[in-house]
């Protein structure tokens, strides 16, 4: 075997091989979502807790509340352009679109 | 119970997380809004439209309005976690107020700003503008600024002012340290339209109008991304870097569980410990849950309990290991004592008297070895036979570790059989850093063609 099979090429073919590798998974390192929530309105903004536990989401009319696991907490009819979250995630502000 | 603070069209909502309203101010004008962290204070933006000075306003939390200021043009608005400082820009300008309301510094970067944020406790303010990028300290001195690819949308600064991360209109994504030295930047090639960075500046996501969602680490390096229907709006993640979360033009809101990608799986991962109960318990951990023959592990000891007499800890485990160290920590003991069983033949113990042990408390590490002689697939469970605090029985955790042969195994970190992507590059960087040998990594290539 090892008269055919010289070490260097062993080694060269395994970086070459390696190389491909990761360059094909760098590129393609993909994360699913844990969940997904269909406003019916383009999502102009989105904050999150410290924590990840709550997540509010703006659209043009309505605004979301939701848990770390998707589940809707509130919907409050009111339009957003910005949103800002205390840091510690207790205090979640929303600024209304242009009216 | 997290509160929220809305404001509508009609004026500025007040409501906690399942949409109570605790209170309302009905103003038909368009606001900015920012809130410290324990939600006392409430800095706001009145956009008062052509004809007159926008307004900047102090809120405490009771709607009581402290003070006013006036500010032409303002676009943004920031507030200390402590509401101690407050920052707003208004055209070109930054102007940076304490919490009376005294104006202790303003800049003109003589360029429309875009964006801004400030660090956790108000040290430093980080602001884009048409051109690029500028870092202020407290006391409005420009540390530095950095030209940009296009204007600089959007920015973000690490929880204590360590790390500054900038988007570009022209796709670039800026990585800086507070010195202003570009650590890093990547090119997503179309406008970053929102960026945000976790409290240690360890995380970075951006949102492209390319319909992309982006995750970086420190080091520049792309942990995932992932492709909406339509372009995004706005991505933010926790301060502690474990969840994401993403506006998309195509109507929906994502959520991701950063972590589940971000843990770089290691050829011989730690356990998961669980909480301890509150009475008394002993739990044994290993560093390893699997191993090949002839190599070692730890198993490591833990005790809880409000221990006044004495606590005993017997354990047997099978023949295939054998002890080649062992360790106390404190008053413990080791107690080695050999028995015969059926398939498990030894037992160890710990033990000691009077120490009180509230919180808990590793008492002994033990190192095993795996005999040549054991089989792929056997199994090495560490059993508890008796774990007495004070005299009474306590639970007690068991350990199993599978015995593993085959290279890949190893890497095989998720158990499904297979080795994939991931793994392999595991394998690769430790062949890289010497760690594995050249057939084994042959192996787990092998292995990975296979799946």
């Amino acid at each position: 075997m090892r008269h055919i099979f010289n070490k260097n090429i062993f080694r060269l073919s395994l970086i070459l091989l390696s190389s491909v590798i990761i360059i094909s998974t760098a590129t393609a390192v993909s994360i699913k979502p844990a969940w997904y929530y269909d406003t019916g309105h383009p999502v102009t903004k989105v904050v999150i807790s410290s924590d990840g536990d709550v997540v509010v989401a703006g659209t043009p009319y309505t605004t979301y509340v939701f848990n770390k696991s998707g589940k809707l907490l509130a919907k409050v009819k009111s339009g957003v352009s910005d949103i800002d979250l205390s840091s510690d995630g207790q205090y979640i502000a929303i600024a209304s679109r242009r009216c | 119970m997290a509160n929220i603070l809305l404001l509508l069209p009609g004026g500025v909502k007040y409501i906690d997380k399942y949409g109570d309203v605790l209170w309302e101010l009905r103003e038909k004008r368009r606001w900015l809004i920012a809130i410290s962290s324990d939600g006392q204070y409430i800095i706001t933006g009145r956009i008062m439209g052509p004809m007159a000075s926008d307004e900047l306003i102090l809120f405490d939390k009771y709607r009581n309005e402290l003070w006013v200021r006036p500010i032409s043009s303002i676009t943004e608005v920031a507030i200390s976690a402590d509401g101690r400082y407050i920052a707003a820009c208004g055209g070109s300008v930054v102007h940076y107020f304490n919490k009376y309301g005294d104006r202790l510094w303003s800049y003109d970067t003589r360029i429309t700003i875009r964006s801004m944020d400030m660090s956790l406790d108000g040290s430093y303010v980080v602001v884009g503008n048409n051109m690029g990028v500028y870092l202020f300290d407290r006391n409005g001195k420009l540390l530095w600024e950095y030209d940009t690819d296009g204007a600089a949308l959007t920015v973000a600064i690490s929880s204590d002012g360590k790390y500054i991360v900038a988007g570009s209109k022209g796709g670039k994504l800026y990585y800086f340290d507070r010195s202003g030295k570009l650590l890093w930047s990547y090119n997503i090639g179309d406008l970053i339209s929102s960026v945000d960075i976790s409290a240690d500046g360890k995380y970075v996501v951006a949102g492209s109008y390319n319909n992309n969602v982006y995750c970086f680490d420190n080091t520049g390096k792309l942990l995932w991304s992932y492709e909406t229907g339509a372009w995004v709006n706005s991505v933010a993640i926790s301060s502690d870097g474990r969840f994401a979360v993403a506006g998309s033009n195509d109507h929906k809101v994502y959520y991701f569980a950063v972590s589940s990608v971000i843990s770089t799986p290691t050829p011989t991962p730690t356990p998961t410990p669980t909480p301890m109960p509150a009475v008394g318990e002993v739990r044994l951990e290993s560093d390893k849950v699997a191993v090949a023959p002839g190599e070692t592990f730890d198993l490591n000891i833990y005790l809880k309990g409000n221990v006044s007499k004495a606590v005993l800890v017997n354990f047997t485990y099978p023949n295939l290991v054998e002890v080649v160290d062992t360790k106390t920590y404190g008053v413990f003991d080791l107690i080695d004592t050999i028995t015969q069983g059926t398939g498990y033949v030894k037992y160890l113990g710990v033990s000691t008297t009077g120490v009180n042990l509230s919180n808990k408390i590793k008492v002994a590490t033990i190192t095993f070895k795996v005999n040549n002689s054991a089989e792929p697939r056997d199994v090495i469970k560490f059993n508890v036979s008796t774990a007495t605090i004070n005299g009474q029985n306590v639970p007690a955790s068991t350990i199993t570790i599978t015995i593993v042969s085959e290279p890949w195994q190893k890497y095989d970190t998720d158990h499904n059989g297979k080795i994939d992507d991931l793994e392999l590059l595991q394998a690769i960087q430790d062949w890289l850093n010497n760690k594995l040998n050249d057939l084994d990594l042959l192996n787990i290539i092998m292995k990975w063609l296979q799946s």
